[in-house]
């Protein structure tokens, strides 16, 4: 096992030389990257409208169709799909909840994932809920 | 059982180097998919995210060939059980997290990554009981 591990370090620092990609010329960088990526945890609906209605999270709605939404007495923002950054920047000054809760048609699942994630590394928010809701009506 | 090793040999071997040279492309991805779990420090992760795809291919590589295939299929096991354990960590977190386990087999469910790992590690068994057979005989 260990003359398996010794080979795997020597092509690992042969290939990261040769390729001289981002691990060796900005670790740093990547490591701070790791540090701000996003945790993203999911809820179910039950919680995640007790966590709205008591403003721990703030709601963003990527759920389909355009009517403006109302969840947990908070006007939800609404982020069309896919996500469009500069659709973003109107938004970043509306974070007032340190955590934002991500609302998002079953169909959307992994691309509302996607742009949860984006978002919140937009934003530079570190926690979020994801909750699957269903369209709305 | 000699048949089942060897079979499963074949399919680890596979599995494994496939998933280490998707994972090799882009040297910020393994990163970024151990980040996800949230489990380690930021330069730790980079270091696992770094090791990862090289100890994948290596494993895969000495599978296929046979070369050293009990401790390469310990490995396998090893491997397994720790994305395993990683992944159960991250069901009970509740996490979402963009699995790369396995070239991506496991999708964004930390439930489908686990029972993957599973996999690997009964796959594992397999091919270190028959290796074992093979060298009493």
């Amino acid at each position: 096992m260990i003359r398996l591990l010794g080979l795997a370090l020597v092509v690992a620092l042969l290939r990261h030389l040769i390729l001289w990609d981002v691990v060796l010329t900005a670790p740093g960088e990547l490591a701070a990257k790791v540090e701000r990526r996003p945790v993203v945890v999911a809820y179910s609906r039950e919680s995640a409208l007790r966590s709205i209605e008591k403003a721990e999270f703030q709601p963003v709605d990527l759920r389909r169709t355009q009517a403006l939404p109302i969840v947990g007495g908070q006007l939800a923002w609404q982020l069309p799909m896919p996500q469009s950054m500069a659709i973003l920047e109107r938004f970043r000054q509306r974070a007032t909840a340190k955590h934002l809760m991500f609302l998002v048609s079953p169909d959307d699942r992994d691309a509302g994932l996607k742009v949860a994630r984006a978002v919140c590394e937009t934003l530079g928010v570190r926690d979020a809920g994801f909750v699957v809701w269903g369209n709305r009506p | 059982m000699r048949v089942i090793g060897d079979i499963s040999c074949v399919v680890l071997g596979c599995v494994f180097l496939a998933s280490g040279a998707l994972k090799s492309v882009d040297a910020r991805m393994p990163v970024m998919a151990t980040a996800a779990y949230d489990i380690l420090p930021a330069w730790t992760t980079v270091l696992v995210g770094a090791l990862l795809p090289t100890i994948e291919l290596v494993v895969g590589a000495a599978l296929l060939t046979g070369w050293h295939r009990r401790a390469a299929a310990s490995w396998a096991v090893l491997l397994g059980l720790v994305f395993a354990a990683a992944n159960g960590t991250a069901m009970s977190r509740a996490l979402l997290i963009d699995c790369q386990c396995f070239g991506g087999l496991g999708g964004s469910s930390p439930m489908i990554a686990f029972l993957v790992d599973a996999a690997v590690v009964v796959l594992g068994v397999f091919v270190f009981r028959g290796s074992r057979r093979r060298v009493e005989s």
